[in-house]
């Protein structure tokens, strides 16, 4: 009884941690040159991208199973004036590490910059 | 008698010693020497050593308090001679792919050493820089501590390239926007500015990335082949589809940074706005003029001071000061 009292809680927990929130926060890599990339996902749905400390992009952000849907409001825009959607599956490879796969992007400089782009958390030397 | 003098020169030793110090610590300079490549590099930067009659530094046309540019329209080298081009800004180089206006040097190192043996500008050959360093004591000694080796062209680049890539500007009122989400850190005007940047002005599409420049080379009009005959980029690749084109400088810092363009044909923002508000308005025959900018952006008044707000906004607290004027 008490163990079955035991397995619920823990599946309750685990039901309302939100599975979704685990992209929140600031990804790192680094690249040549002593340069350092961040985006950063924050809980309003809104992130923002530097590089060097420097801002980059910024823009609007889901996440859903794992899946990123973004538009940035700088940057890939199409002839005709709207912002360029992006969409890619976000691969866990470690709790702390991440991959960006394609799913569809139609800015395609952004898609080659993106896709199988792995970062990982401040401070963790996980990426290589 | 002789002990009087003698106590009445050592009485002016000890001020002469403090003064001396004191001159040496506003210079910046460490009174042990540089420890580190872009210390070495500093001084080098500031030094008239490295001009063939000593009267010209790297310092005399990047001027700090102006973000290492310059005011006027082409600076003034050695023998009070008139260079050919706008100085750019000596910041924020680091992210760049190509330097000076035509891209004739591929890295920072190899974009250090060539003012040095311009004839306009400090009109020294390298070979020559080099054996002062050596021959100066000084010099000798730092480069030893910092290279473990004696003045040599290489490390000369080194040096200067550490330097400049010390040059870097992060703290500017629209990074604080963005990165950590202040909404007061900008005006309202500036965030209109912003929207307009990457809208209805289409400024982004040339000025995208980190230091606002996407490093390409773009003809935005200022070629004529008459009045305006600075071919650009097709001196340095020989591509008839090269001329007239320049490379899309960074915005950091551009309010304190006049006056623009390669030429320092515009004395203000405004004059820029206005340009490319109007491209063929302002110069009716360019040649080879870049497709995005074949119309007018038809800003209103309202549109162009937002422009103008945003980018002040990129200015690095360190030259705010410079900008209250704006």
């Amino acid at each position: 009884m008490k163990i079955s009292v035991l397995l619920a809680v823990v599946f309750s927990a685990v039901a309302f941690c939100n599975v979704d929130d685990e992209i929140i926060g600031i990804w790192q890599l680094k690249l040549p040159g002593n340069v350092t990339g961040t985006i950063n996902y924050r809980k309003d749905s809104t992130f923002v991208t530097s590089v060097n400390n420097k801002i980059f992009t910024s823009g609007k952000y889901t996440y859903k199973d794992k899946v990123m849907t973004f538009v940035e409001d700088n940057g890939c825009r199409s002839n005709d004036g709207n912002y360029m959607t992006g969409k890619y599956r976000i691969n866990f490879f470690a709790p702390d590490s991440i991959e960006f796969e394609l799913v569809y992007d139609s800015c395609g400089g952004r898609r080659k910059d993106l896709n199988q782009l792995k970062l990982g958390r401040p401070g963790k030397d996980k990426i290589k | 008698m002789e002990d009087l003098e003698k106590i009445k020169s050592n009485r002016l030793v000890l001020p002469a010693v403090l003064i001396i110090c004191f001159a040496v610590l506003q210079a910046g300079i460490s009174i042990t020497g540089p420890v580190t490549k872009a210390e070495l590099g500093r001084l080098l930067f500031f030094d008239r050593i490295l001009s063939a009659d000593r009267t010209v530094s790297c310092a005399s046309c990047h001027l700090p308090e102006y973000a290492f540019s310059d005011t006027m329209v082409t600076s003034i080298g050695i023998g009070k001679q008139k260079g050919l081009r706008n100085t750019p800004s000596a910041m924020n180089l680091n992210l760049q792919r190509a330097f000076f206006w035509d891209g004739r040097s591929k890295t920072i190192e190899e974009q250090a050493l060539v003012p040095i043996e311009n004839a306009t500008e400090m009109n020294l050959p390298i070979a020559e820089a080099v054996r002062r360093l050596q021959r100066s004591k000084r010099y000798s000694a730092w480069f030893r501590d910092v290279f473990h080796a004696p003045p040599s062209r290489e490390n000369l680049a080194e040096s200067l390239g550490a330097f400049e890539r010390s040059l870097e500007t992060s703290d500017t009122p629209f990074d604080n926007w963005k990165l950590n989400d202040d909404q007061d850190a900008v005006s309202e005007s500036a965030k209109k500015g912003f929207v307009l940047f990457n809208g209805k002005g289409k400024c982004v599409q040339c000025h995208f990335g980190a230091d606002f420049t996407t490093n390409e080379f773009r003809n935005i009009g200022l070629f004529n082949g008459l009045n305006l005959n600075d071919s650009g980029r097709s001196a340095i690749t020989g591509k008839q589809e090269d001329i007239g084109k320049f490379k899309v400088g960074s915005l950091r810092n551009i309010a304190v940074t006049a006056p623009y363009m390669h030429n320092g044909m515009f004395k203000t923002l405004e004059d820029v706005i206005d340009f490319y508000n109007n491209p063929a308005g302002i110069v009716s025959n360019a040649i080879n003029r870049d497709e995005l900018l074949s119309g007018s952006l038809n800003l209103t008044e309202g549109e162009k001071k937002d422009l103008k707000a945003f980018m002040v906004a990129l200015t690095d607290k360190r030259f705010e000061y410079l900008t209250r004027k704006h």
